[in-house]
């Protein structure tokens, strides 16, 4: 028997174009992803994929373009050879919301690798994840999701002004104030 | 017990008010289901088959007299008068309202309660030995690390979404009640170099469809660093953990695919790069958490007590719930009390609200107003005198509290099954009763000793099929139920997964399959002292099968044909 | 095989069916059946706007047949959800 499968899809709300989000909030996005096989942009900032960086890094480079890699979510970067410092922005993608591994990616890059460029979200990303988005490293985030736009728009964000645990933002987390008493 | 500081109030009141928000998008159509599914699951709420369920965290299965008299307070009020203890030491209500759970959850933090990450892909509620602080065979108590972990993986942020959900218990005792070894991951607390305390570590435990007992990834770690070594534990399973098959998501099929040196060495990697004093929890705030776990200020008293001892010659019910419900406390002339929720023909794990108070009202006079519950779905008074231990009888008796069967074959494991739960293949409760009726002789009951009976309504195995001496498990064959039988687990530190012994039985025939199974043991053990998992390790599943299927019938766990009715 | 489609509302939580011009109805004798694949067609159109509408929420087809008259679900799971209690 078993939880039946649902015939009917759930309607997904309309998707809009993206939109850039940051605490500071909505901002003009100088980004374009570009395609492995297109031309770079004239000018403006580019957006490769993490293979194409990989393999193509001192022409992309000599370009003297601003370059940021998108990540997808079953790829690992290597702070060994993946030059992260040489990178103004990295974007790791949420191909569902319920997909977290770009968490501990975002994570990784801040604490571990070092890295301070901007850490976009793109992909699924939606309003009631954007606490846990912002504490584990990211600063800008790609948004399609309609109700999610109005509710920034509305200046609405999740307030979260109680965390257990200090992650990259050092957070005051639980056990801080409470020791510094 | 732990008690909220204003932070833990104010942390509590805003997931609330979160949570109230998001089910106002949902019902305005602003959430649809799909993405409303994960939220309201973060926050215990299921849609079951009849209504929405609300599962509530109990830390470590910890309760205050206070904290009971409000769950029995909430079964009233938006329950159908009762809800149901869990193998995972919580408390679900299988009636509420999508509407009513934000009030639900107001009320619960009233006392310091909250449904947080009970259901979801992340942490879950820490379970723990419920007789913490109590027991005669313990270290250190495991409160204080338990409530530790319920703060450092509450909304842990990294932690939220991982490939499938995470369960984490911890034992101090000698003795494993926690059935720590079917965790993700199992807390021991050991004695470390120097005589200083620290913990095992094992990973990758678990039942389901793939049952695994847990593996040593450490033999030690010290207190000062668990917290940033579980970091490293939970980051190599949220980045490596599969996410394309449901059913090979635990931290289990990592494991045994990485096998246990590899994915140790990928963890120590991790935990090597970690800025662990940003991660690690200061001693100052150690012991500020473990003061609130200081033993019971309870007074050394004599170990008889005429009275006690003139009722037990006098009065055979009460001899044998002394006998088997009431266990050594730590303090002389104290005693651990278990108030079993199997009465054979009830629902096993089931407490209506007026027991809830019951259990309430003799925790505040009795018992220095504190409450556990078990995993095997009972409840426990950790502090009650050895004096008072008649007057506590004669309340649970009046209550239907008094059933004599702890360990015993009618104390069964089992979960709502099919009757309630939207996973399930087959009905647990119905065969559960069936089964406890059958013994439910007490006399006949203790004569057969330790036997755990679990049965599961599906292969997630949340009624602990594989653990039990005799498991369970309930199956759909062609649109009706049937059910496999497995012999030999265990769920302690022999922890072992049971064998499936044969052709699984309609619901008809199961009960006198249980019946011949326990004839067998009864005529082949060697005598009283060896129980039934000791008979059967010995004996091994022939006999058994021989007794249920005949001794020509096929071997091998295949289940291609149909049994004689035994 | 004859389906009906049902759900649950999505405020209570309770089993409901689709019955005539678009009610959700909470007894399967009052559910509408659909005999053949086009006409649950139909019918899963109309659960499909109630889903938009925040009506209900869970939304599948299940089979039934006719006995003595009653619409009699086929699987266990769905006579005990009819009954809209557990059989204990």
């Amino acid at each position: 028997m078993s939880e039946p499968t649902l015939l009917l899809k759930p309607l997904s709300p309309a998707t809009t174009a993206a939109r850039l989000w940051t605490p500071a909030g909505f901002v003009t996005d100088l980004w374009r992803l570009t395609a492995d096989d297109a031309p770079f942009p004239i000018d403006g900032r580019a957006i490769v994929s993490l293979a194409h960086w990989r393999a193509e890094q001192p022409a992309l480079l000599a370009t003297g373009l601003a370059v940021g890699v998108l990540v997808e979510a079953s790829d690992t970067l290597d702070p060994g050879t993946d030059n992260l410092e040489r990178l103004r922005l990295i974007a790791l993608n949420f191909p569902k919301f319920t997909d977290g591994r770009a968490y501990s990616t975002a994570r990784r890059l801040r604490e571990e690798f070092g890295y301070t460029g901007q850490i976009r979200a793109t992909g699924d990303v939606l309003l009631d994840q954007l606490p846990l988005m912002l504490r584990s490293g990211f600063d800008a985030f790609e948004i399609v999701n309609a109700p999610t736009i109005a509710a920034l728009e509305r200046g609405i964000v999740p307030a979260v002004h109680h965390v257990y645990q200090r992650t990259v933002t050092r957070d005051a987390s639980g056990w801080q104030p409470r020791t510094q008493r | 017990m732990y008690r909220y500081d204003e932070f833990d109030h104010h942390f509590v009141a805003e997931r609330s008010t979160q949570f109230r928000g998001q089910v106002e998008r949902r019902l305005s159509g602003e959430l649809t289901e799909e993405q409303f599914k994960p939220l309201r699951l973060q926050n215990g709420l299921y849609l079951q088959l009849h209504a929405y369920m609300l599962r509530i965290a109990i830390p470590y299965g910890v309760l205050s007299a206070r904290q009971m008299r409000q769950l029995a307070f909430i079964a009233r009020k938006w329950d159908r008068g009762f809800g149901h203890f869990t193998t995972r030491q919580n408390i679900q209500f299988n009636w509420t309202r999508l509407e009513d759970a934000p009030d639900i959850l107001d009320a619960l933090a009233e006392v310091e309660m909250h449904a947080i990450q009970t259901s979801g892909n992340c942490i879950r509620n820490v379970t723990a030995d419920p007789y913490a602080g109590v027991a005669l065979d313990e270290i250190e108590d495991p409160r204080v690390w338990a409530e530790i972990l319920r703060q450092w993986s509450t909304i842990h942020p990294e932690f939220t979404f991982l490939p499938r959900k995470f369960k984490i218990a911890i034992t101090g005792a000698a003795e494993d009640r926690a059935a720590i070894l079917f965790h993700d991951i199992g807390l021991k607390i050991v004695k470390g170099p120097g005589g200083k305390t620290g913990f095992r570590v094992y990973v990758g435990g678990g039942q389901g469809r793939t049952p695994y007992v847990g593996l040593p990834i450490t033999e030690f770690i010290g207190r000062d660093r668990l917290l940033s070594f579980l970091e490293a534990i939970m980051r190599v399973y949220n980045l490596h953990g599969r996410r394309d098959n449901i059913y090979k998501a635990r931290i289990k099929i990592l494991v045994n695919a990485l096998g246990l040196e590899e994915f140790r060495t990928q963890v120590e990697a991790e935990w090597g790069k970690l800025d662990k004093p940003s991660i690690d929890l200061p001693e100052v705030e150690q012991k500020r958490i473990a003061a609130y776990f200081a033993a019971l200020p309870l007074k050394p008293a004599p170990t008889k007590d005429a009275r006690i001892d003139a009722r037990r010659r006098s009065d055979e019910g009460f001899d044998r719930w002394m006998r088997l419900n009431v266990l050594p406390h730590r303090v002389p002339g104290h005693a651990i009390v278990n108030i079993s929720l199997k009465e054979p023909g009830k629902i096993p794990g089931d407490a209506s609200a007026a027991q809830m108070e019951v259990v309430a009202d003799l925790a505040t006079r009795f018992g220095n107003d504190e409450i556990r519950v078990t995993y095997q779905q009972n409840l426990v008074l950790p502090n009650v005198a050895l004096r008072d231990l008649d007057n506590v009888y004669d309340v649970l008796v009046k209550a239907d509290l008094h059933t004599a069967n702890t360990e015993l074959i009618t104390d069964i494991i089992a979960c709502p099954g099919l009757d309630y739960c939207n996973l399930a293949n087959a009905r647990s409760i119905p065969i559960a009763q069936e089964i406890a009726l059958k013994f439910a002789d007490p006399v006949k009951a203790e004569a057969i000793g330790p036997l755990r009976l679990n049965i599961s309504g599906c292969i997630n195995a949340c009624g602990h099929h594989h653990a039990g001496n005799i498991g369970i498990l309930g199956v759909d064959k062609k649109g009706t139920e049937h059910y496999q039988i497995t012999l030999g687990g265990s769920p302690k530190d022999d922890a072992e997964i049971g064998v499936i012994v044969g052709p699984s039985f309609t619901a008809e025939a199961l009960p006198g399959a249980i019946g011949t199974i326990v004839e067998t043991y009864l005529s082949r053990r060697t005598d009283k002292s060896e129980t039934f998992v000791m008979a059967y390790r010995r004996l091994g599943k022939a006999p058994f099968r021989n007794a249920l299927y005949g001794a020509d019938a096929p071997r091998g766990p295949s289940d291609k044909k149909e049994p004689a009715d035994v | 095989m004859p389906s009906v489609v049902t759900a649950n509302n999505l405020r209570s939580g309770a089993v409901v069916y689709l019955g005539a011009n678009g009610t959700w109805v909470e007894e399967l004798i009052q559910a509408l059946v659909a005999s053949d694949a086009d006409a649950l067609k139909v019918l899963e159109a109309e659960a499909a706007a109630a889903v938009a509408r925040t009506e209900v929420t869970a939304v599948y087809a299940m089979d039934v047949r006719f006995v003595e008259g009653r619409i009699d679900p086929i699987s266990v799971r769905e006579r005990i959800r009819a009954a809209h209690a557990p059989t204990v």
